[in-house]
């Protein structure tokens, strides 16, 4: 429990934390916050309210927590305005008969074991977190809170190793890109690191264009100084002076919140000149991205920086060699970052305890679509999907069937029943068809029809294709042309065989990850419902009853 | 040539009142870019076609959209060829050529927002709003609409966004309570 401070508590020692990210905003905590102000005036306690980040069970927003000093916190969930005052007032008097779960026990409440402890609800039971362990707790505006939960003593620690040391560190801790591919970041790390330059970069990637992937967003809008932390850090282990986080269009507050993060950092001497008297010297800068999937792939990235389109260019040469303006540049996702300051404060035996041999660590996960409970949890990697979707994520909604994950957003692929017992991590999503990805998993159940996906997925390629190499322009639409066919009811038994052709030719001779990954959620969702296609092409029905020109209602 | 300058050399050759008018603020939005781009190269110290980005989010963010003239005037300045800025500026989605109406309402369209049928959230605003495709704003330039590719709020699917304020598990019903508050407010 956290001691009795000034910084936390008000004078009564009171703290009312509303989850205020965007998922919460959009349920109403804004007048949420409002309440809790009015009540805690009206009851004359001077209780600190805190607009916090999100938990990461958008479910249950609007989310609030009360906690005392001499007290463990006390959740409410899908609290209206309304009963804000009967909430605290009650709270005051030790009634909690309206909360959802209660963070530990320890003092006392009336009624106490009615409630369940947040650990032992399904949903939080089998998280592990450490990257977004501070989101939904800490002021996100507040250094002085990231600090006090024991922010900056990583960057501290790192700066007294050696840059040598602090690659090592990360590389031993078995760390691979969670943007993603999964490469090995210590190893990135240090191809950087070895290419001689008088300038070197790093880049944060907060694009996360990935459809049905907000984790970047809730961890960089609940814990900002996190994400700031792990990039200074990288930067002075690959011997940059210079990084810059690079944030998607949509992703408004969360850019926000970064670009305050950085304000503050330079504030208390974590950014700028000789960094804790150690003699690094360390810029931050933020940039908004003006919107294009593509630039989620890292030489479209460095080319939307330096003002031009986001084309992709042929690799080799690597970032690590020759990137933003010609210098050496390590790209690292916002995830991959937050998990830095835990394997260099605690070292790196801490951070591989969970995980697979292959896959070290934890992922978050954002489980969306026709499931129960939804959200971002941060799990072990190699947890089964069935664990995931059911254990965690409640199962389906309305007494539907699970028919479909779709894993990876627009590069991953269509899993089926068959998949359930699949470990997550890298190689087995993998051989599976489909891929980490950023770790949106999209539930779907009998109400949603598979080639109407597989299509949208396709529409989404087509328009974010740059344009620049034939494959990817011209085989993506040809491949959309004929699920269209097949969804209006004119399709024909060789269209199959078709998309396959086509998809096999695309996934082989694009110029970068966008177009050989961007047939994989239609070629998977062949491979493993191909009996849904036929219903559509031989029988001209959709089962899912989505297709409107196969008697759908969509 | 100083903002005073322009109008009494306007006022030397007897134009009309209407067209007078016009020209002034044409003449008063050029100059209104030409402050916005100069300040943008000033505060950029790396190289400056790599500013190129920025001084066209930030106009639009001024402007409310990317005009023939400012594109031209960007290419002046900066001396990246007027093909290289408009290729940019119809590279990414974030960039409109065409003014936006008061209100901006973007309609996510990710994979949880299409299953949770975003398509007609999307098909009854454009139908409400009567804006014929590929135009993008209502007549009266109250309103435009737009599809996003992920606004991140998959959760709470299907979502929009007007201005800054997101709105959660729409429905017909809801949509038209919401527009009928901002059009109350409008009045």
């Amino acid at each position: 429990m956290i001691a009795h401070n000034d910084l936390l508590y008000g004078t009564d020692g009171i703290r009312i934390n509303i989850g205020m990210g965007t998922c919460g905003q959009a349920s109403g905590a804004s007048s949420v916050y409002d309440a809790f102000i009015n009540a805690a005036s009206k009851q004359g306690v001077d209780a600190k309210v805190v607009k916090v980040g999100c938990i990461g069970a958008c479910f249950a927003e609007p989310l609030v927590e009360i906690i005392s000093y001499d007290k463990p916190g006390v959740l409410y969930r899908n609290v209206n305005p309304d009963d804000s005052e009967k909430i605290l007032e009650d709270y005051l008097m030790g009634k909690i008969e309206e909360a959802w779960a209660i963070r530990e026990y320890a003092g006392s409440y009336r009624g106490e074991h009615d409630h369940p402890l947040l650990y032992d609800l399904p949903y939080f039971k089998y998280q592990v977190r450490d990257a977004i362990k501070n989101c939904g707790i800490i002021d996100p505006e507040s250094i002085d809170e990231y600090i006090f939960f024991g922010g900056y003593s990583a960057l501290e620690n790192a700066l007294k190793m050696t840059q040598d040391e602090v690659v090592e560190e990360v590389t031993k801790s078995g760390l691979r890109g969670r943007g993603g591919a999964g490469f090995n970041t210590g190893l990135k790390w240090r191809l950087t690191r070895a290419t001689p330059s008088d300038k070197k970069y790093i880049i944060c990637n907060a694009e996360e264009g990935d459809l049905g992937a907000f984790m970047n967003r809730i961890n960089a809008e609940g814990d900002p100084h996190k994400i700031l932390e792990g990039l200074i850090i990288a930067g002075y282990a690959i011997g940059a002076n210079e990084g810059i986080i690079f944030v998607g269009e949509e992703k408004h507050l969360m850019g926000e919140r970064l670009q305050s993060a950085v304000s503050q950092a330079f504030g208390h001497g974590f950014l700028g000149e000789s960094i804790l008297g150690s003699g690094f010297n360390f810029n931050v800068r933020v940039i908004t991205c003006a919107g294009a999937f593509v630039c989620g792939e890292e030489t479209a990235l460095i080319a939307a920086i330096e003002g031009k389109r986001g084309w992709p260019t042929s690799r080799p040469p690597f970032p690590s060699t020759r990137g933003l303006y010609s210098k050496p540049t390590c790209i690292n996702n916002v995830e991959t970052l937050a998990h830095v300051p835990k394997i260099i404060a605690e070292g790196s035996e801490a951070f591989a305890l969970v995980g697979t041999d292959k896959s070290k660590g934890t992922k978050v996960f954002c489980l969306t679509g026709s499931i129960k409970y939804s959200g971002a949890v941060e799990v072990p990697l190699g947890i089964s999907l069935k664990t995931l979707i059911f254990d965690i994520g409640g199962g389906m909604r309305d007494g539907h069937n699970f028919k479909a994950v779709q894993t990876g957003g627009p590069s991953g692929g269509c899993l089926s029943k068959q998949h359930l017992d699949l470990p997550l991590d890298y190689e087995s999503l993998q051989s599976a068809g489909s891929i980490m990805g950023s770790g949106g998993v999209v539930v779907m159940d009998d109400t949603n029809c598979i080639v109407d996906v597989a299509k949208f997925f396709l529409d989404f390629a087509t328009r974010e294709s740059c344009g620049q190499c034939t494959p990817c322009r011209i085989g993506l639409r040809r491949m959309h042309e004929v699920l269209e066919r097949i969804t209006s009811g004119e399709g024909n038994l060789n269209d199959l065989e078709l998309i396959r052709y086509i998809g096999a030719g695309v996934v082989d001779s694009s110029l970068c990850a966008l177009g050989r990954s961007a047939p994989n959620p239609v070629l998977t969702s062949i491979k493993y419902f191909e009996d849904e296609y036929l219903s559509h092409i031989n029988e001209k029905y959709c089962p899912a009853g989505v297709c409107v020109a196969l008697g759908g209602s969509h | 040539m100083k903002d005073y300058e322009h109008k009494i050399w306007l006022k030397k050759i007897h134009l009309d009142k209407g067209l007078y008018n016009t020209l002034v603020s044409q003449i008063l939005n050029y100059i209104k870019l030409e402050t916005i781009i100069d300040r943008i190269l000033r505060s950029h110290s790396f190289n400056r076609s790599s500013s190129l980005i920025p001084m066209l989010q930030e106009i639009q963010e001024e402007q409310g959209y990317l005009s023939e003239k400012a594109l031209r005037l960007i290419s002046d300045k900066t001396g990246v060829s007027p093909s290289r800025v408009y290729g940019v500026a119809t590279f990414f989605n974030q960039f409109r050529l065409n003014p936006e109406g008061k209100h901006r309402i973007t309609v996510c369209d990710g994979t949880a927002c299409h299953m949770a049928r975003s398509i007609n959230i999307y098909n009854w605003l454009i139908n409400e709003l009567h804006i014929k495709p590929p135009s993008d704003t209502s007549d009266d330039g109250l309103f435009t609409v737009k599809k996003a590719n992920c606004l991140g709020a998959c959760s709470l699917a299907p979502v929009m966004r007007i201005d800054e304020t997101f709105y959660r598990e729409l429905t017909h019903e809801k949509l038209r309570s919401i527009l009928d508050k901002i059009r109350e407010d409008e009045k």
